[in-house]
């Protein structure tokens, strides 16, 4: 495969809400492609680190600095680089998983790998279901389907925000396999605190580190 | 994309302006010579007194109103008039009839009347 | 990013269409105050220059009804973050307004067709000024309605608050499309309306830029 030519610098990242500090200059480099851990107590903001670095919340301090190409990706151009799972994720409910896919793509406009997307959908088991309207999901695969979601427009940057969470042995096996695949042409963050999660990271940023 | 708020921030601006100047336009002005209405045809208020001698017919079928004006100058215009006259309308002492001139006529859509004041008339009597 | 907006059209589009409900809760509103009117005239006629302020006034709250569901629909069922994931602001903002277009000119237009089925007094001397006047003014009730509801969402879908943010924006909107409206149906000419005409034109183009502008604000938290 080529040389990776997107990588993410974290510098100085500070967020507060108004007086509570959720974490302070955060500096970390991810250059190469792989799997990377986030690990911290519930509340310790996982959550809102990760929305920080896919440009969904502004920070207070410091900057997120996604570079192709040695040049910084502008802000407007961002969400087709990223590839974002996380629980606080809604889909439209009165459509199927393969309308909701084929929506996203054409707004994001970008060619749809139908392929790649039938395969994914294949080995997380919901293939038989990719025409059912999502109300009818369970919640288990509507976390499989947000996998989907986060991995059909081949993002240079995946971020995955508990994605073990409502799955079962099956599941988790096969999300494993996936993510593995996939890191070896994109960079992955794990914010997790499932050890099983963790075991896949190369290298885990403990958020307890920067709280002062 | 400072230079989208520099250009944006000078399209607002601009036609901000624009209509505020367009609203100082709109309001219809006063007119008292009717010479100038009936070459404009414009929508004006025009002012005049109304010429007694001349009365005015109201027409039964189709309740319009016509009646002649006249200005300073001693120029004399047709006034039509859709709609029930102004009660103290007789006794004005000067009208404004607000709408445009076509066709040999003056439309009005509205009719002021200025009458004569108590006070006013108080006040020559004291002077 | 045209295409994208057109895409998000679509997709409302098609959600429109499973759900039907703005456009259920709209047609509904039209019938009863259309059907409101008429009750209360009985036999009598409206008189003319009223039918043009009703027209009006039917409009402003169809609007006021229908078109903040463009982004409270997305604030209600959680959906605002996948937009803020697939696409720019810039592109919400449009496909949202191309939306929110079509379904006030669907709605105004089947309100103009009641309006002249139903009463005789409302014909128009001058059409093709109407005409304009109708464009103008969907044009800028859309543009207002569609930022204010991304306002109105992000104060977690106070609805009611909508028509009264919503009233001072559009007043100078409605004075001038009333008198228009009046104007036209007892005839004028290009000249005549010609200021106030262009008055509309400059009020849709500002609060488009303004839109465009704010909407980067208002769609990140």
């Amino acid at each position: 495969m080529a040389t990776n030519q997107y990588h993410l610098e974290i510098e100085n990242l500070t967020k507060t809400f108004s007086r509570r500090i959720v974490f302070k200059n955060i500096n970390y480099k991810y250059e190469k492609n792989g799997i990377y851990g986030i690990s911290g107590f519930n509340g310790a903001g996982k959550s809102t680190l990760v929305k920080t670095i896919a440009n969904i919340i502004t920070p207070t301090r410091g900057v997120v600095a996604h570079i192709n190409d040695n040049s910084l990706i502008p802000n407007d151009e961002l969400h087709n680089y990223i590839g974002f799972l996380s629980p606080y994720i809604v889909f439209y409910e009165e459509f199927t998983a393969m309308e909701n896919i084929f929506h996203f793509a054409k707004i994001r406009n970008v060619e749809l790998d139908i392929d790649y997307v039938r395969s994914l959908f294949m080995q997380l088991g919901i293939e038989d279901r990719k025409n059912d309207q999502l109300k009818t999901y369970s919640s288990g695969m509507k976390q499989r389907f947000k996998l989907v979601f986060a991995l059909a427009h081949h993002p240079k940057l995946v971020i995955l925000d508990e994605p073990t969470s409502n799955l079962d042995e099956k599941g988790k096996e096969s999300f494993y396999q996936i993510i593995r695949e996939v890191s070896k042409n994109s960079i992955i963050l794990i914010a997790s605190n499932e050890s099983t999660d963790l075991a896949l990271c190369s290298s885990i940023l403990h958020l307890e580190e920067y709280k002062k | 994309m400072k230079n989208k708020y520099i250009i944006g921030g000078g399209i607002v601006v601009v036609f901000l302006s624009l209509m505020v100047y367009l609203f100082t336009q709109s309001n219809i002005q006063y007119e008292n010579d009717f010479t100038k209405i009936m070459q404009k045809g414009k929508t004006v208020r025009a002012t005049g007194k109304w010429i007694k001698e001349r009365n005015y017919i109201t027409d039964p079928m189709t309740k319009n109103v016509t009646f002649f004006m006249r200005d300073n100058n001693g120029v004399e215009m047709k006034v039509l008039y859709k709609g029930t006259m102004p009660n103290n309308f007789e006794i004005a002492q000067s009208i404004v009839v607000t709408g445009q001139f076509r066709e040999g006529t003056f439309h009005a859509r509205d009719i002021l009347t200025k009458c004569p004041s108590k006070y006013q008339d108080q006040k020559s009597a004291n002077s | 990013m045209i295409r994208s907006m057109w895409a998000l059209f679509k997709k409302d589009l098609q959600s429109e269409i499973r759900t039907r409900y703005a456009i259920n809760s709209l047609g509904m509103f039209i019938i009863v105050t259309v059907s409101v009117i008429l009750f209360s005239l009985g036999s009598e006629k409206l008189a003319q220059n009223l039918t043009g302020g009703l027209f009006w006034v039917v409009v402003f709250f169809t609007a006021m009804s229908g078109l903040s569901r463009a982004f409270v629909s997305e604030e209600e069922r959680g959906t605002v973050m996948t937009l803020h994931l697939i696409a720019r602001p810039t592109v919400i903002l449009g496909g949202k307004l191309f939306f929110n277009l079509g379904l006030i000119f669907l709605m105004n237009s089947v309100t103009f067709l009641l309006f002249s089925g139903f009463f005789e007094t409302f014909v128009f001397k001058s059409p093709d000024i109407f005409l304009l006047v109708f464009i103008f003014g969907n044009i800028g009730i859309a543009v207002a309605a569609t930022i204010i509801a991304a306002i109105i969402a992000k104060a977690s879908g106070k609805a009611t608050l909508y028509p009264v943010l919503s009233f001072p924006i559009l007043l100078p909107l409605m004075l001038i499309v009333i008198d228009l409206t009046k104007t036209s149906l007892e005839g004028t000419t290009y000249t005549d309306a010609g200021i106030e005409l262009s008055f509309l034109a400059c009020y849709d183009i500002v609060m488009l830029v303004i839109s465009y502008l704010l909407f980067d604000f208002i769609w990140k938290d």
